[in-house]
């Protein structure tokens, strides 16, 4: 397979589609993706210094940063008041905007060219590129959404499972596909988008890829929209009346 | 290979074939473990330092400003309503200061016409005594001026008479 | 891997990501006709339509990704190589 590698000359060091390489560090008994964690706390270096920044001198008339803030604050709330309702949705806002947040600000580092910095295996990528942890925002989910409906409702909240056999049957199948479901499309999503962007610099590695990865910022971002917006309404469907449900 | 391939196939199939021998180490794309548990942690503690900084202070000064323009407005509210009430009573004092004003003059107005008349009424009461006066006067004076012509009118028909009869006398 | 597997998979991923795509391309097609009609009718309520409809495109989308995801697997992460 070398003959492929010198057609392109010394090249394919930063133009080589990979997948499933990581660089694994071994912290104590964990084995850990190393350009996962890093991108990670790039991610949440970023949006704490941000928001750090932003609220050093809160004034009463908003200017500048705060007012940024306050307009994202609005549309993390807005999204949580949307699908839990307008009398409990306050304590949901910091789940349901973090997940926002993160994923979003995760699926737009992807965009950057962040093959030019080298480390030793794989490549630094998007962390919501990693299956761990799109698998992990989607358990905190199921355990958020889970500990509302027992919160709300104790353990009547299972009680539907046990009405019919059948219908527990889809109940225990919704049970599982619905944090597979979450992370599977967020990780497919952002994989195939940094593949196709891959593969298309591999191609052609100047302005072609461009306009996609503009695109991709559009699906980065409905993607987090997506993923906070289905966490939250599962949320709200578990802190609701139970009278007046399907 | 069986098949003729381009060039990026055969990279994209050399890059499988790299992935699966990695994978045959570290498990490749599905590889659960420590990385999960960190990001678990990762995430949480993201909420938790973002709540801190960011969802707590944030919702705290929305609140206090709507608050804050909620009390102002029904401080304003209040203010406008004094202000209205203020200027409805300058509106009345002024009307009632208008009426009072009239009255004074229509007093005022009564009284020099009542003055007027009144000095009006001496005046020709003066004028008419005067003339009554002298009148009077004019009258005795006629009567004085009569009664001595008439003395001379006697005294001057007596002379006359004697002279007529010492000439008839005379004569005879 | 050996070359039949090599194929299988090849062929496999192919068809996946194909597959995948009609139902979705066809409900999607169907999605945005609905939501331009919507709109041509009620043009005040651009704004909500079109969140509601990026919202689920992205739905119809992730069920595409699902079989690109199944073709990635047999490409990258083949389970079945020799």
């Amino acid at each position: 397979m070398e003959f492929a590698l010198t057609t392109l000359g010394n090249q394919p060091l930063i133009a080589a589609v990979e997948v499933g390489k990581h660089l694994t560090w071994q912290l104590g008994p964990l084995s850990v993706h190393g350009q996962t964690m890093i991108t990670t706390w790039v991610v949440m270096l970023l949006l704490i210094g941000l928001t750090f920044i932003g609220t050093r001198k809160l004034q009463r008339v908003p200017s500048g940063l705060q007012n940024f803030l306050e307009y994202a604050y609005d549309l993390l709330a807005s999204i949580a008041r949307n699908q839990i309702g307008e009398k409990q949705y306050r304590a949901w806002v910091p789940l349901i905007g973090t997940i926002f947040l993160f994923v979003l600000f995760a699926n737009w580092l992807g965009q950057l060219p962040l093959r030019l910095f080298h480390i030793p295996e794989g490549e630094l990528a998007s962390p919501t590129n990693d299956i761990n942890t799109t698998v992990a925002l989607s358990l905190i989910a199921l355990v958020s959404y889970i500990y509302a409906g027992l919160r709300k409702s104790g353990l009547g909240y299972f009680k539907h499972y046990f009405e019919s056999p059948i219908l527990a049957a889809v109940w225990v199948l919704e049970f599982f596909t619905r944090p597979l479901s979450l992370s599977i499309r967020l990780f497919g999503n952002i994989l195939a988008e940094e593949l196709v962007v891959a593969v298309l610099i591999l191609l052609v590695p100047i302005l072609v890829p461009v306009p996609l990865m503009i695109l991709f910022l559009l699906t980065g971002a409905i993607q987090a929209l997506v993923f906070s917006t289905l966490t939250a309404s599962y949320v709200g469907e578990a802190v609701e009346d139970h009278d007046d449900h399907h | 290979m069986l098949f003729e391939l381009g060039w990026a196939g055969h990279l994209l199939l050399l890059a499988a074939e790299e992935a699966s021998a990695v994978e045959a180490e570290s498990g490749g794309l599905f590889d659960f473990g420590g990385t999960l548990v960190l990001q678990i942690v990762n995430f949480l503690l993201l909420m938790t330092i973002l709540s801190a900084v960011f969802y707590g202070p944030i919702s705290r000064v929305i609140e206090e400003r709507s608050e804050y323009i909620r009390s102002n407005a029904g401080s304003a509210q209040r203010r406008f309503d004094e202000a209205k009430a203020l200027a409805d009573q300058y509106e009345q004092e002024l009307r009632t200061t208008r009426l009072e004003a009239q009255q004074v003059i229509t007093a005022a107005e009564a009284e020099a016409q009542k003055i007027r008349a009144q000095q009006l009424a001496e005046a020709q009461r003066e004028a008419q005594e005067r003339i009554a006066q002298a009148q009077a006067d004019l009258d005795r004076q006629k009567q004085v001026a009569l009664a001595s012509l008439s003395g001379e009118v006697e005294a001057i028909s007596r002379t006359l008479s004697e002279k007529l009869l010492s000439d008839s006398a005379r004569r005879f | 891997m050996n070359d039949i597997t090599a194929a299988a998979s090849v062929i496999a991923a192919a068809l996946a990501v194909g597959l995948a795509a009609i139902g979705p391309g066809i409900g999607q097609g169907n999605a945005a006709s609905k939501a331009a009609e919507g709109i041509a009718r009620q043009p005040e309520a651009e704004g909500k339509i079109r969140g509601t409809l990026l919202l689920s495109l992205a739905f119809m989308e992730s069920l595409t990704i699902y079989g690109l995801l199944v073709s990635i697997v047999l490409l990258f992460a083949n389970p079945f190589r020799g």
